[in-house]
């Protein structure tokens, strides 16, 4: 099958996509098509949808995600929030920092922003209000802040790269690490803007008394990531390995210890698992047929090197790239993002001598704007219909957070040493 | 009937998820406190060797598929997890330009989505059916199991969707009752 015929599939694809086919279908079927025409028996096909989804790595998804569902499910998530009322409450503004520390100790716990964005509206944004934020606000700060969830380990996306591009889960985790904190501190500066420019409350007065209190509330759950990042870290478990510590830690302590759960509570969140899982699968099955046709006809490698003979400006480049992933985080599902477009996108950014490990924070913070905007928007349309708002109303102030965050992107595309420095 | 074949697929979903968890589980447990610290006290403590021999070899039996059975597992919950999703329109789309069009031609093109989506799980059908004829009977590298009982799925998963598909074109989505998008 010639050059032609390979754009010819992508095309398929696209339009596909376009007319509403469920992305993983998409992907399955134009991968068929395509080795429909290029003679290849299709027998590959089920053998591919087999093999791509017959890895042990992959079961750290649901994993993740499960940790996320008991995180919420338990009281895991209160001791949080006291905690983090302890520490920043005292300050203007303080349950829109509340929030965004919150959610910065959920994303060591969780490794989707989705799920975080779910669980924080509808506890932050009913309590902002009644302190007399705007709605809007609070619902912005909620949706913005959940984004941390893919960036601070663990986090699902980066799985996801790992592998895709081959590259150590525990590198990208470490990589992880500075951009979360740098995310974290921009949306409490531009949290700390807003207090002062619309005269935000202060949550409560600090007591060192309160904090030791809510220290020693949040001590266990607090313990939980640690298992699983201090585990994976210390190279002592494989990132599956350590997702399941997670899980039967924060099992043990919602079940037996604090009886938040109980087995027919356990049975749906395990269920919902399931079936956020398979979507993500799909993809992967998907893709893992479809990749297979693109690599053989070196779709990826002139992709790379059309868009390197655009500019040799490394600068430019980066840009260039980075814009190209902000534009796809906008139209697609991070996942289908990742598994898709990352191989193509990899061979440039080897070209240009970034690390993949850089690489993979760089594609998680443009993925993480992309699921504030629309049209897909998955955080953003998570945060909207637990609050009943619409999505213009939201980015009224969405949008200074997403500077912040393409402010912190520009600062990891530039300074490797962000994500390198543990890694 | 649709009610219960969803009930059981989910419940199966749900098996699978919980099995193959397990044994990542027991693969942590064994390698650090079956052959870490019970070894280590089994080594000082002479009347601990009989249990600890007995835990090791109960572990190990177990643990030995723990590389391969669970990602073979994963295929069970990927697939039954994709039927459930396609029940609940739970699959991830792009649904923007679809939704801007008028409703008679916003159905053709999901009718044509449809019968696009069956015939491709009308051919997983046909050639995982082949795929186990010729490779189903070949054992699993670490226990003596058929891989075609793992492969399995991908026929029944495809036919359960085949069944979702034609079900929600006719009758619309259960949850939001609107044709799938």
């Amino acid at each position: 099958m010639g050059l032609t015929g390979a754009w010819i599939v992508v095309l398929i694809l696209v339009v596909l996509i376009a007319f509403g086919m469920p992305i993983g279908f998409a992907l399955m079927l134009s991968a068929t098509i395509a080795m429909a025409i290029s003679g290849v028996d299709l027998i590959m096909a089920p053998i591919q949808l087999f093999s791509g989804t017959n890895k042990v790595v992959l079961l750290a998804i649901p994993l993740f995600i499960l940790m996320g569902e008991l995180m919420g499910a338990t009281s895991i998530s209160d001791r949080i929030i006291r905690l983090a009322r302890a520490l920043v409450g005292w300050m203007r503004g303080g349950l829109a920092h509340v929030n965004v520390v919150t959610s910065m100790f959920m994303a060591e716990m969780s490794g989707s922003a989705v799920a975080d964005a779910a669980i924080m509206s509808k506890i932050f944004v009913p309590s902002m209000e009644k302190q007399g934020y705007p709605k809007r606000f609070a619902a912005a700060v909620t949706a913005t802040s959940a984004t941390l969830g893919i960036i601070i380990p663990p986090s699902i996306p980066m799985v996801l790269y790992g592998v895709t591009t081959n590259t150590s889960i525990r590198d990208l985790f470490l990589a992880g690490l500075i951009p979360g904190l740098l995310l974290g501190g921009a949306f409490i500066i531009t949290n700390y803007i807003f207090a002062h420019h619309e005269n935000h409350p202060v949550d409560e007065k600090f007591e060192l008394r309160r904090l030791g209190t809510a220290l020693t509330g949040a001590f266990v759950p607090l313990l939980i990531p640690l298992l699983v990042v201090g585990s994976l870290i210390g190279g002592f478990v494989t990132p599956t390995e350590a997702a399941t510590l997670g899980v039967a830690a924060a099992l043990i302590y919602g079940w037996p210890i604090r009886r938040d759960l109980n087995l027919r509570r356990i049975y749906e969140l395990a269920s919902t698992t399931v079936r956020q899982t398979s979507v993500v699968m799909m993809i992967i099955a998907g893709s893992a047929v479809l990749g297979q046709f693109l690599a053989n006809e070196q779709i990826p490698q002139q992709i790379a090197s059309g868009l390197g003979k655009l500019t040799d400006n490394f600068i430019l480049r980066m840009l260039m790239m980075n814009i190209f992933l902000l534009l796809l985080g906008m139209v697609l599902h991070a996942s289908a993002a990742i598994i898709v477009v990352v191989p193509m996108l990899l061979p440039l950014s080897q070209d240009m001598g970034i690390d993949p490990v850089h690489f993979g924070v760089i594609v998680c913070l443009n993925l993480g704007i992309g699921q504030q905007t629309p049209p897909v928007a998955s955080v953003l349309l998570t945060v909207c219909s637990a609050t009943g708002l619409r999505i213009e109303q939201v980015m009224g102030y969405g949008k200074w957070f997403i500077l912040a965050m393409f402010i912190t992107l520009l600062i990891v595309s530039f300074i490797p040493q962000t994500t390198m420095l543990f890694a | 009937m649709l009610r219960l074949i969803d009930r059981v697929a989910e419940a199966l979903g749900v098996l699978a998820f919980l099995l193959s968890s397990a044994f990542i589980f027991l693969n942590v447990l064994n390698r650090y406190l079956v052959l870490g610290l019970m070894r280590d006290l089994a080594r000082e403590v002479e009347a601990l060797r009989p249990a600890y021999f007995a835990i090791r070899n109960l572990f190990g039996d177990l643990v030995v598929t723990a590389d391969e059975v669970p990602g073979l597992l994963l295929v069970w919950v990927a697939f039954l997890g994709a039927y459930c999703a396609l029940r609940h329109d739970g699959h991830i789309a792009f649904d923007l330009i679809v939704n801007s069009l008028k409703p008679g031609l916003r159905r053709i093109i999901l009718g044509v989505n449809s019968i696009l989506v069956s015939g491709f799980l009308a051919l997983v059908i046909w050639q995982s059916v082949r795929m186990i004829q010729i490779a189903g009977a070949t054992e699993i590298e670490t226990a003596e199991i058929a891989q075609g009982w793992f492969m399995l799925i991908l026929p029944v998963s495809a036919t359960l969707m085949i069944g979702a598909v034609v079900h929600r074109f006719l009758f619309g989505n259960p949850d939001r009752g609107r044709t799938w998008d």
